[in-house]
């Protein structure tokens, strides 16, 4: 495999091949961080770790598709149409972390953590709205406890069902984003960027 | 790896483009109209198709979520909802716990519900039903471009391929004494150590994978066949145009 370092991975048709690999990659994390959750009887989604790696890799539009076609995905195997929506959540996890890897961000404890913060976040105010429409608000999950908390205290669905995904979040995309994070570490130089992005020096 | 030949029976003999039109009416048919009949109707009648195609066992998993979905909306809505009417009196009253249900969060609650669940039975059961390899072979026949036929064929391909490294991981990692179950602090601590070799171990196979597919002309610009022959018969186009007349009929009520 070292014979392959000087491959560029990142113009002409190689990055096309691993765009086509890594896309669906990411989609088969997500699912598989959604199903190691699951097993381990963990409250939360962990699902968008595939989403944030491989837009650290590739970029973050690259990202953006690859999230997107998670929710389709997930959507088609649990027949649950209406949730495609929260593709939007995905898009914006991968733009947010793709534009602070290209920023060169990414690279620190500190900036992982800012990310993280962010990411929770643009989450919340995105995924509030789509689970009111879709869901009326209560989508049969972890969160509904802290959304059914925020009502009793006198909240309105829309600002309970926000109030309750900040905490839930901060939880669930912080460590997906840490994860991927902390995979981005281990390895090798050059798998770490294949979108042309700055290098770690 | 071995693959299970299943009976065609009439649900699998449709084209998978079909099944697509299928899904898309149904869901336009179900949030449009929001006619209350129809949707428990789908509900049923999807329900019983699973268990005729006999895929009760994998729908336990969709159906439990169906069940938790329910008994959340229910009672959340039905007590908290700030729709409900705090000053009347409550429908019923829980005994013991003293939960207050009220009229409006239950309506409110159960349109929801409505819209969603029988959507989840029955595009399971459309979607559990189709060859994903023939629907990524269709899609190309139907204009998508090969590449991106790829991209959505090969998620289903590796999927396997990673919930097997995952168990591999999973066991290797208990056998050096990491504990998978107990506490949720304990459970918490045990998704990094799954969940980083599995996703590294993926990425460092990527370099492989395209030099593979390099090899095998993956970039090539000659047109690319498929050996897949997928049938259209008259029962395929009848039920691609009554897909697209409900889509219509929907919309058109809705606007007016």
């Amino acid at each position: 495999m070292a014979n392959f370092k000087n491959v560029d991975a990142s113009s002409g048709k190689l990055r096309s091949t691993y765009i086509a690999i890594l896309i669906p990659l990411g989609v088969a994390i997500n699912l598989i961080g959604g199903q190691v959750a699951g097993a381990l009887k963990l409250p939360l989604f962990m699902d968008s770790i595939g989403t944030a790696i491989v837009a650290a890799i590739m970029g973050p539009w690259i990202g953006a598709v690859s999230g997107v076609l998670f929710n389709v995905i997930a959507s088609i195997i649990n027949g649950n149409i209406m949730a495609s929506l929260f593709g939007l959540c995905n898009i914006c996890t991968a733009v947010i972390v793709g534009y602070m890897v290209r920023a060169g961000k990414f690279q620190s404890l500190l900036g992982a953590i800012i990310t993280s913060l962010l990411v929770a976040i643009a989450n919340a105010i995105l995924g509030a709205p789509i689970a009111v429409v879709v869901y009326g608000g209560i989508q049969g999950g972890g969160v509904d406890l802290f959304t059914a908390g925020f009502l009793a205290l006198g909240n309105d669905i829309l600002s309970a069902a926000f109030l309750a995904r900040i905490p839930a979040n901060l939880a669930d995309k912080g460590i997906a984003v840490f994860a991927a994070w902390l995979i981005l570490k281990r390895l090798p130089d050059h798998l770490k960027s294949l979108s042309g992005a700055k290098k770690e020096v | 790896m071995i693959q299970e030949r299943q009976k065609p029976t009439f649900l699998r003999k449709l084209n998978p483009i079909t099944k697509l039109w299928l899904s898309l009416a149904l869901s336009f048919a179900i949030v449009l109209f929001q006619n209350y009949y129809f949707s428990i109707v789908v509900l049923i009648v999807g329900i019983i198709w699973i268990f005729l195609e006999k895929y009760f066992l994998e729908f336990k998993v969709v159906g439990f979520a169906i069940l938790t979905l329910a008994l959340s909306m229910f009672l959340i809505n039905g007590t908290l909802n700030p729709v409900n009417d705090f000053t009347k009196e409550p429908v019923f009253v829980l005994p013991l716990l003293n939960w207050k249900f009220y009229k409006e969060g239950l309506e409110y609650a159960l349109k929801y519900f409505l819209r969603i669940a029988p959507l989840m039975a029955s595009l399971f059961l459309l979607f559990r039903t189709i060859n994903m390899t023939d629907l990524g072979a269709a899609m190309h026949e139907a204009g998508l471009s090969y590449r991106s036929a790829f991209i959505f064929v090969s998620t289903f391909q590796i999927l396997p391929t990673l919930v097997k490294d995952m168990q591999q991981i999973t066991d290797a990692q208990k056998a050096r004494g990491l504990e998978t179950e107990g506490s949720l602090k304990k459970r918490f601590m045990a998704f990094l150590p799954i969940m980083v070799p599995v996703v590294s171990n993926a990425i460092m196979k990527v370099q492989n994978q395209a030099i593979a597919m390099e090899t095998k002309g993956f970039n090539s610009t000659a047109k690319k066949t498929i050996y897949r022959d997928l049938e259209k018969t008259k029962i395929d186009r009848i039920l691609k145009y009554a897909s697209i007349i409900t889509i219509v009929a929907s919309l058109l009520y809705r606007i007016f």
